[in-house]
C-alpha cells in the first residue's frame, strides 16, 4: 500500500534544510507520496527509511520500454484503477497483425500504412505504434524473411515477433538486435529456451497462458530464469473474458502489490468485422491493455481509437474547462450581442444558461483562463486587459458583428478603459455583476 | 498578559537596557570615551556590541551630563540605540496588525508587559480597493505603490498619536514595535513592490524580513528602535497567520491541531509540534460584510444572532448594542442561513421557497430576497445572490481543510483541537457554522474561538525573543500548498457548495437534526 | 505462485427500473458489480439502446444518419414503427425537438397530441425528451405526461431549473424521470437530492450526468459515470444509485469527424464508417463507465453495439 504524506515524512530527517529543492521535508514527502518525486533527491534520509520507502514506491505495475529510438513506446508504471484517482500513466500501444503468410509485396504495403498512420490531433501526434509479425507458415526462415521486410519499410516501428517456434524467434529476433523487440512467446511448454532467446537479445518476453494462475506460475518461473521485462496475455479473446481478466490482473498488481501480475497487458482482439474489432479495442483501452492487437487499420478505426486513448490517458484531476471559443447561443445575427467570461465550466454554464433565459440570441466568449472563476482569474493575472484584447482579435469574431461591442462581467468593470485602450474601435460595456442579472440587462437595452 | 506568562514568563523584548557606571577619564586613564564604555560592557559580559555613527556622535555629550553613569539601550543583536543619563521606568512597544480591512495597535508597557492602551481604525488603502490583489494592482499598475505605503503609515501613527498624548508618553521611550500582516499589508508598510504576489508563481519579495528600524518604516516613534515583522510563508499565507499559529500555540502540541483565519481570505493551517502544512483557501470576504447587499463589520447596529419561528417564519433578531439594527454581519449571516435552511425557507442549494405563504420572501432589485427587519427608512434583507456568496465561502474554507488533509493523508476525526480566529466580533456560533457546514462536524469541546489572533501573536513578539524565534521556525517549517495548483480542490469545492455539504454523511449531526425535523 | 483473484463484493446495488408496459416492458439497472463485472457478482438485466426519433424531420441530422430513415422521418410514428419492426429496437426516445422555441416553436398540446400518436402505434417503452429549453420544457413535458398517463415513460430531462414542474407531473401520471446536471458528480447527486426531497422516489429516476461525444469531452463523462457508479456500489449512496442515461446520438452527430468528407480531410478516412464508428465508440465507452440505458442514431451502430454487449454478458 502506497504510504501517506505524514507517514513519509516521519521517515525523513525533519530538518527542513530544503536541499531537494523544497521547502519543507513535509512538502518533499507530500511530493514522494503522488510520485512526483524520487527519494534520491534528499542526500540524508536513513538506511533504515530508504528500505521502507523504497518498497513502498516502486510501481505496481512494471516500468519497461518497447522498442527503441524516437518510436520506442513506455508501458507499465500504472498506480491507480480508475482514471480520475489519478492519471492513466503510459498510453497503450497499437499494433496491426501481419502474417508471413502474406506476399512480400503486401507485408510492405502494411508496413508503409503503419508509418503513414500517424495524425495530429489537438496538438498531439498519434499512430499505429507497432507491429505484430505472425509466425502464421510456422517457418522459421519465412518469419525471418518478412522481419527483414518490416524493418527496411517500416525502420524504427517496435515490432512483436508472434510465434512459440524458438527457432523462428531467434531468426527473426536478430533482425531486430539492439531494438528492444518484444517476443511473444512464452508458454507453459517452451518458456526456458524463449527466455533464453529474449536474454540474450535484450528483448521483452510476452508470456501468454490460460488463465491468471498458469499465467502467474509462468511469470514467477521466467522471473527466476533472470528475465526481469515481461508482457503477459491471460489468454482472454471475448470481451467479457478480457474485461475479466485485465480486471483482475491490475486490481492485483495494484491493491495487493502481487509481483507475478504485474506487468503490462497485451489484448488481442482481432476479428473479422472491423468496427466489432474497434468496440473490442475500447474496452481493451479503458480495461487495462498496454499493447492491443489489431488485425487492420482502417484510417477511420484509427481515428476513433486515437481518440478515445487520448481521451482516457488526459489529466482528470484539471479543473473542469470548457474549450476557448465564441460559441453562438441560439442563432446569433450580426447585431447580436458579444459577451466575454472565464473557461471555468462552472462560470460558463451558469453565463450561458441566463443568456439562453434571455431570449436574446447572442455570442459568448469563452476565454481560457485555467479553469478559473471570473475574479480568480482576474486576480491570478489570467483575465486581463491585454489578455482578453488578444484573444478577441485572435477570435476573429470581429468580421461576424455588426458592432464592436464586447460586454464584459460586471465584476471586472475595472478593466473596461484599459480594454478599450488595447482594443481600438471597440466599445466595452460592463454587464451586470451577477449573471441572474442578464436578462433584464438586455431587456433594458431594448 | 497572564496567558503570556505561561507560555514565557520572562520578558525579553527587542530592547534591553543596561545601566553603565563608568569610570570617569583622567589624565592617567586616558583610554577613549567609546573603548571607555566598551569595558565596561566586557566586564558585563557583553562583546560585541555594535556602534553607529550616529550613536557615537551623540555619545560625548550625554556621557558627560550625565557624569558617566548612563543607561544604555541596545537591541538584541547587540547593537547599541540609545543613551540616556538616568534609566527611566518608562519602557514601551507597539505591536500592530495590519488587517486588510482593519488596523489595530496595541501599545504596551515593555518593563511589565501591561497593555496601556490600544486603537483600532479601518485601513484607509480601502480607498484603492477592498481586497489585496485591487490594491496590488493600484500599486503596480497605477502608480499608487508610495500613496498606498503613505496611507498605512499614517493609520499607525494616527492611531498612535492620541494615545500617546493620553498617557502622556514620550516617543523616544517607544524603542520596539512588531507588524503583522498578511503578505502583501507588509510589503506595502515597508514599500516593496507586491506585484510578484499576484503572478504566477506567486512569489513575495521577503518571506523572513531584516530588522529595519522604526525611522526607516517613518514610524512616528524612536527613530532607533527595531521594527520586527512576522515572518511569511507565501503570498497568500503570511505573518498574521504565523502570529495565529503562535497565539494557539498549536507548534508546541503532540496533537493534530487546525488553525483557521476566517477573514477576507481564509487562510488554514493544520499540524502538530512536528509538522504544519497550510493554504488560502480565497473565501472572500463576505462574512466581514463585504459584497453582501446589508453587510457590515461586528460592530454597533449589526445583526448577530437570528432565530426563525417555524410556523410563521418571523425572525428575531439579536442586534449588537440591542438597538435598531443596521446591517448584519458574519455571525448574523451564519446564523440567518441555518435557520432559513432548517425552517425549510431555503434549499440545499440555497434558493429560497417561492411557493411558501410568508411575504417575507420577495422579489427585489437583485431578485429573489428574505426580509430579515422591516425598518422605517429601510428594510434589511438577505438576497440569494448574498446566500449563494456565503455558501461559496463556506465551501471555499471546508474544501481548503479537506484538502489539506488529503494532502498529508489525514481524515477529520485525527483533529484534536480546532481554533478559529476571525473577526465575528466575540460570537461565533459553532453549531450553526456546523449546521450550513462551514466546520466540520465535530464535537463541540474541540472547537475554540480565540479572536483576533495577529494582534496576540504580534503582543507575543513584541515581549519575547523566545516567540520571535518561534515564529521564524513555525513559518519555516510550514508548508504551503496552492489551492490552485492542488489537485482534488475543485471536486471539494464543488461538492460543498451545498447545504450543509453534497454528501451529508459527512455532517452526522446535521443529518440527524434534518431528519428529526 | 499461485494466484487467487480478489474478488469483490459491493455493499450497494443500482436500482432495477422498469419502463413501459404489458409485454414490452424493459428492465434497466439491477446489477451489484461494477459494469460487466458479472465474475463477482449479479447484472441481470442487459443495458437497453434506445432508437432515438423526433416529433419534426431531422433537418439537422447529417446525410449518414439521416438516409436510413429518409422514407420514414417525415412522421414520428412511421419512424417508430420502423424501429420497433424493423430495427427491433426495445426502447424508443421521442425528442419534442420541434417544440424548441428557436425551432418550429410547436406548443405544448400539440407535442401532446404526438406522443399519444406514437404511444398508440408501438408497445415498447417510450423515452419523451423535451428540446432541452428549460423553460419550454417545463409546460411542454407535463403536457406530455398527462397525454401518457400510466404509461410508465420516462420523462427528460429534468434540470435544476426546472425539476419541480416536471418532477411534479411524472409523479402525478406514473411516469420516471431523467435528472439532467451538468457533467459534475456533485451537481448531479445534488440534483438527485432536491428531487427526492420533493417526495419523488428515488427508486424511480435515471440519471443523466451530461453526455459528451468521443473526442470532445467524452473523458469527463467516462469518469463522472465511473465515479457515480463507484459511489453507488462502493458507499452505498442512495442517491448515486439510479441507473444511468447515455445521450449518445445528439452528441455525437453534431460533431465534426461525424460531418466532414473524406476528400476534405483524406486521413480521417471513409465518413460514413468514421460517424458510424464514432457513436459505436462513445456508446460502449460509457457502458463501460457505467451507463444502462443508452438513447442512439445510427442502425448499424446500434446493432455494432448491441453484439458487443452480447459478447460481454
Ligand atoms: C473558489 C475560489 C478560488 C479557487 C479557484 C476556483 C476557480 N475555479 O476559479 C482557488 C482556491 C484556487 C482560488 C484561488 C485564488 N483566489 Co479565489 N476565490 C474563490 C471563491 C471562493 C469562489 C469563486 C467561484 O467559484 N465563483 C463562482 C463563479 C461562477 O463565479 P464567476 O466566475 O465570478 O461568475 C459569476 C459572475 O462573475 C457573473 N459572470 C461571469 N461571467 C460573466 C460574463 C458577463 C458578460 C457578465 C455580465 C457576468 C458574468 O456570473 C457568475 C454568477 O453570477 C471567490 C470568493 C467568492 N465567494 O466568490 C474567491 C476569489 C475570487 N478569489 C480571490 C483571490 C484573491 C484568489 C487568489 C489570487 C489568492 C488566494 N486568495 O488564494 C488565488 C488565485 C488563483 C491562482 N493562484 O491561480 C479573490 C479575488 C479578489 C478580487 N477582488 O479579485 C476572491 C473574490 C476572494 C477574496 N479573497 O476576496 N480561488
Ligand atoms: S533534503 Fe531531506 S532533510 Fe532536507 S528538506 Fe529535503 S527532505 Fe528534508
Amino acid at each position: 500500500m502506497a504510504l501517506t504524506g505524514v507517514e513519509i515524512f516521519k521517515l525523513l530527517p525533519k530538518t527542513n534544510c530544503k536541499k531537494c529543492g523544497h521547502p519543507t521535508c513535509l512538502a518533499f514527502a507530500m511530493k514522494l507520496a503522488q510520485r512526483q518525486a524520487t527519494l534520491d533527491s534528499c542526500p540524508d534520509v536513513s538506511e533504515e527509511a530508504k528500505k521502507v520507502l523504497g518498497e513502498a514506491s516502486a510501481p505496481p505495475v512494471r516500468p519497461m520500454t518497447f522498442g527503441a529510438g524516437d518510436k520506442a513506446v513506455k508501458m507499465g508504471e500504472e498506480t491507480v484503477l480508475f482514471r480520475h484517482d489519478k492519471k492513466f500513466v503510459n498510453p497503450c500501444a497499437f499494433a496491426v497483425e501481419i502474417k508471413d503468410t502474406l506476399s512480400e509485396a503486401d507485408i510492405a504495403a502494411i508496413a508503409e500504412e503503419v508509418v503513414k498512420s500517424e495524425i495530429d490531433r489537438v496538438g498531439q501526434k498519434l499512430r499505429i505504434d507497432a507491429i505484430a509479425l505472425t509466425n502464421a507458415s510456422g517457418d522459421a526462415g519465412k518469419l525471418e524473411a518478412a522481419a527483414k521486410t518490416v524493418a527496411a519499410k517500416a525502420a524504427g516501428v517496435p515490432v512483436i515477433i508472434n510465434t512459440q517456434n524458438t527457432q523462428a524467434a531467434e531468426a527473426a529476433v536478430k533482425v531486430f538486435s539492439d531494438k528492444r523487440p518484444l517476443i511473444y512467446g512464452a508458454t507453459a511448454a517452451n518458456f526456458e529456451a524463449m527466455a533464453n532467446i529474449a536474454k540474450a537479445n535484450k528483448a521483452i518476453l510476452g508470456v501468454g497462458a490460460s488463465g491468471l494462475d498458469e499465467l502467474s506460475t509462468l511469470t514467477d518461473k521466467i522471473k527466476g530464469l533472470g528475465v526481469e521485462d515481461m508482457v503477459i496475455d491471460s489468454g482472454a479473446r471475448k470481451a467479457k473474458e478480457i474485461i475479466e481478466n485485465n480486471t483482475l490482473i491490475r486490481r492485483a498488481a495494484i491493491k495487493k502489490n502481487f509481483k507475478p501480475l504485474g506487468f503490462p497487458i497485451i489484448n488481442f482482439i482481432q476479428r473479422e468485422d472491423s468496427l466489432h474489432e474497434a468496440l473490442l479495442g475500447v474496452i481493451a483501452i479503458t480495461k487495462y491493455a498496454s499493447i492491443v492487437v489489431l488485425s487492420s487499420i482502417e484510417k477511420w478505426k484509427n481515428l476513433a481509437l486515437f481518440t478515445l486513448r487520448q481521451n482516457i490517458y488526459t489529466d482528470p484531476q484539471v479543473p473542469m474547462q470548457v474549450e476557448q471559443k465564441v460559441y453562438p447561443i441560439g442563432e446569433p445575427k450580426p447585431e447580436s450581442p458579444l459577451f466575454i467570461t472565464t473557461n471555468f465550466s462552472l462560470t460558463y454554464f451558469i453565463v450561458s444558461g441566463e443568456i439562453e433565459n434571455s431570449k436574446v440570441a447572442s455570442r459568448l466568449a469563452v476565454m481560457d483562463c485555467e479553469g478559473l472563476s471570473v475574479l480568480t482569474a482576474w486576480a491570478a493575472g489570467k483575465f486581463t486587459a491585454s489578455k482578453i484584447a488578444q484573444f478577441i482579435t485572435e477570435s476573429g469574431v470581429e468580421k461576424d458583428i455588426a458592432t464592436k461591442e464586447l460586454i464584459i462581467p460586471g465584476y471586472v468593470a475595472i478593466l473596461s478603459g484599459s480594454i478599450e485602450d488595447k482594443l481600438p474601435g471597440w466599445k466595452i460595456t460592463v454587464g451586470p455583476r451577477e449573471a441572474n442579472a442578464i436578462p433584464a440587462f438586455l431587456r433594458s437595452r431594448g | 498578559l497572564q496567558y503570556l506568562h505561561t507560555v514565557e514568563p520572562v520578558l525579553t523584548p527587542a530592547v534591553r537596557r543596561i545601566v553603565l557606571e563608568l569610570t570617569p577619564p583622567s589624565i592617567q586613564d586616558n583610554t577613549g570615551d567609546l573603548e571607555r564604555m566598551k569595558r565596561v560592557l566586557h566586564e558585563k559580559g557583553i562583546h560585541d556590541m555594535e556602534f553607529s555613527h550616529n550613536f557615537i556622535l551623540e555619545m560625548p555629550v550625554i556621557l558627560r551630563d550625565a557624569e558617566w553613569e548612563v543607561c544604555l539601550s541596545y537591541t538584541e543583536s547587540h547593537e547599541a540605540i540609545g543613551l540616556s543619563a538616568f534609566c527611566k521606568t518608562k519602557h514601551y512597544g507597539v505591536a500592530v496588525d495590519i488587517g486588510t480591512t482593519t488596523v489595530v495597535v496595541y501599545l504596551v508597557n515593555c518593563a511589565d508587559g501591561t497593555l496601556v492602551d490600544s486603537g483600532m481604525t479601518f485601513n484607509s488603502q480601502m480607498r484603492h480597493g477592498d481586497d489585496v490583489i485591487t490594491r496590488i494592482v493600484y500599486a503596480t499598475e497605477g502608480g499608487g505603490l508610495q500613496e498606498l505605503r503613505d496611507a498605512i503609515i499614517n493609520d499607525v501613527n494616527d492611531l498612535l498619536a492620541p494615545i500617546v498624548e493620553k498617557n502622556r508618553i514620550n516617543i523616544e521611550d517607544i524603542d520596539s514595535a512588531v507588524i503583522s500582516g498578511n503578505t502583501t499589508m507588509t510589503q506595502l508598510f515597508w514599500g516593496l513592490d507586491p506585484s510578484s504576489i499576484r503572478e504566477e508563481p506567486y512569489i513575495p519579495t521577503v518571506n523572513i524580513y531584516p530588522g529595519w528600524r522604526a525611522g526607516t518604516a517613518h514610524l512616528k516613534i524612536n527613530p532607533q528602535a527595531p521594527v520586527y515583522t512576522l515572518p511569511n510563508v507565501g503570498s497568500y499565507v503570511g505573518g498574521d497567520i504565523v502570529a495565529g499559529v503562535l497565539a494557539s500555540r498549536m507548534h508546541k502540541s503532540p496533537e493534530i491541531s487546525l488553525f483557521m483565519d476566517i477573514g477576507t481570505n481564509g487562510e488554514i493551517a493544520v499540524g502538530s509540534s512536528e509538522w504544519m502544512i497550510t493554504a488560502a483557501c480565497s473565501m472572500g470576504p463576505c462574512f466581514e460584510g463585504s459584497g453582501i447587499r446589508h453587510g457590515m463589520r461586528a460592530t454597533e447596529g449589526a445583526i448577530e444572532s437570528v432565530k426563525i419561528e417555524p410556523s410563521s417564519f418571523e425572525p428575531v433578531l439579536g442586534v449588537i448594542g440591542n438597538g435598531l439594527p443596521l446591517g448584519i454581519c458574519g455571525s448574523g449571516m451564519i446564523d440567518a442561513i441555518s435557520e432559513l435552511f432548517f425552517t425549510g425557507i431555503i434549499d440545499q442549494r440555497g434558493k429560497l421557497a417561492r411557493d411558501l405563504s410568508t411575504d417575507r420572501i420577495r422579489t427585489g432589485d437583485e431578485g429573489p430576497e428574505f426580509v430579515l427587519y422591516r425598518g422605517e427608512r429601510k428594510d434589511i434583507v438577505l438576497t440569494e445572490v448574498d446566500i449563494e456568496n456565503v455558501i461559496r465561502a463556506k465551501a471555499a474554507l471546508y474544501a481548503g481543510v479537506s484538502v489539506l488533509l488529503k494532502e498529508v493523508g489525514l481524515s477529520l476525526d485525527i483533529l484534536e483541537r480546532i481554533y478559529i480566529a476571525g473577526g465575528f466580533g466575540n460570537y461565533l456560533d459553532v453549531d450553526k457554522a456546523i449546521m450550513i457546514g462551514m466546520l466540520p462536524d465535530l464535537p463541540l469541546e474541540k472547537f475554540s474561538f480565540i479572536g483576533n489572533t495577529s494582534i496576540a501573536g504580534a503582543y507575543l513578539c513584541l515581549l519575547s525573543e523566545k516567540m520571535r524565534r518561534e515564529a521564524e521556525e513555525t513559518a519555516k517549517k510550514m508548508t504551503y500548498v496552492e489551492l490552485s495548483a492542488s489537485r482534488g480542490f475543485m471536486d471539494e469545492y464543488m461538492s460543498a457548495l451545498f447545504l450543509p455539504h453534497t454528501n451529508i454523511d459527512l455532517f452526522p449531526t446535521v443529518r440527524d437534526l434534518y431528519e428529526k425535523r | 505462485m499461485a494466484f487467487t483473484p480478489a474478488k469483490e463484493t459491493y455493499s450497494g446495488k443500482v436500482y432495477s427500473v422498469a419502463i413501459g408496459t404489458g409485454e414490452g416492458t424493459g428492465t434497466v439497472g439491477g446489477e451489484n458489480v461494477l459494469p460487466f463485472h458479472s465474475f463477482e457478482g449479479a447484472a441481470p438485466n442487459r443495458p437497453v439502446i434506445a432508437f432515438e426519433i423526433q416529433d419534426v424531420p431531422p433537418a439537422d441530422w447529417p446525410e449518414s444518419v439521416k438516409k436510413p430513415f429518409e422514407a420514414v422521418s417525415d412522421d414520428p410514428v412511421k419512424w417508430a414503427r420502423f424501429c420497433q419492426d424493423e430495427l427491433k429496437a426495445k426502447a424508443i426516445a421521442l425528442r419534442l425537438v420541434g417544440t424548441h422555441p428557436d425551432r418550429e416553436n410547436r406548443s405544448a398540446e400539440d407535442a401532446a397530441k404526438t406522443v399519444k400518436d406514437v404511444l398508440a402505434a408501438v408497445n415498447v417503452p417510450l423515452i419523451i425528451l423535451g428540446s432541452n429549453h428549460a423553460e419550454k420544457d417545463a409546460p411542454v413535458l407535463v403536457a406530455a405526461s398527462e397525454a401518457a398517463k400510466d404509461k410508465n415513460c420516462v420523462i427528460g430531462k429534468a434540470q435544476e431549473a426546472n425539476y419541480k414542474t416536471i418532477a411534479a407531473a411524472a409523479m402525478a401520471n406514473n411516469h420516471k424521470i431523467i435528472a439532467m446536471s451538468e457533467l459534475d458528480i456533485n451537481l448531479s447527486k445534488q440534483l438527485n437530492i432536491l428531487i427526492t426531497q420533493m417526495g419523488f422516489e428515488k427508486e424511480r429516476l435515471i440519471t443523466d450526468p451530461m453526455c459528451s461525444a468521443l473526442g470532445y469531452g467524452l473523458e469527463y463523462t467516462y469518469s463522472v459515470m465511473e465515479r457515480i457508479r463507484l459511489a453507488a456500489l462502493t458507499q452505498n449512496d442512495a442517491t448515486m444509485q439510479p441507473p444511468m442515461l447515455g445521450d449518445i446520438g445528439m452528441y455525437v452527430w453534431k460533431v465534426k469527424e461525424t460531418q466532414a468528407p473524406e476528400a476534405d480531410l483524406p486521413h480521417w478516412g471513409s465518413l460514413e464508417e468514421r460517424g458510424i464508428a464514432w457513436e459505436a465508440v462513445t456508446a460502449t465507452a460509457l457502458l463501460v463507465a457505467g451507463a444502462e440505458l443508452l438513447i442512439m442514431r445510427h442502425p448499424k451502430a446500434v446493432e455494432e453495439v448491441q453484439k458487443t454487449i452480447e459478447e460481454l454478458i
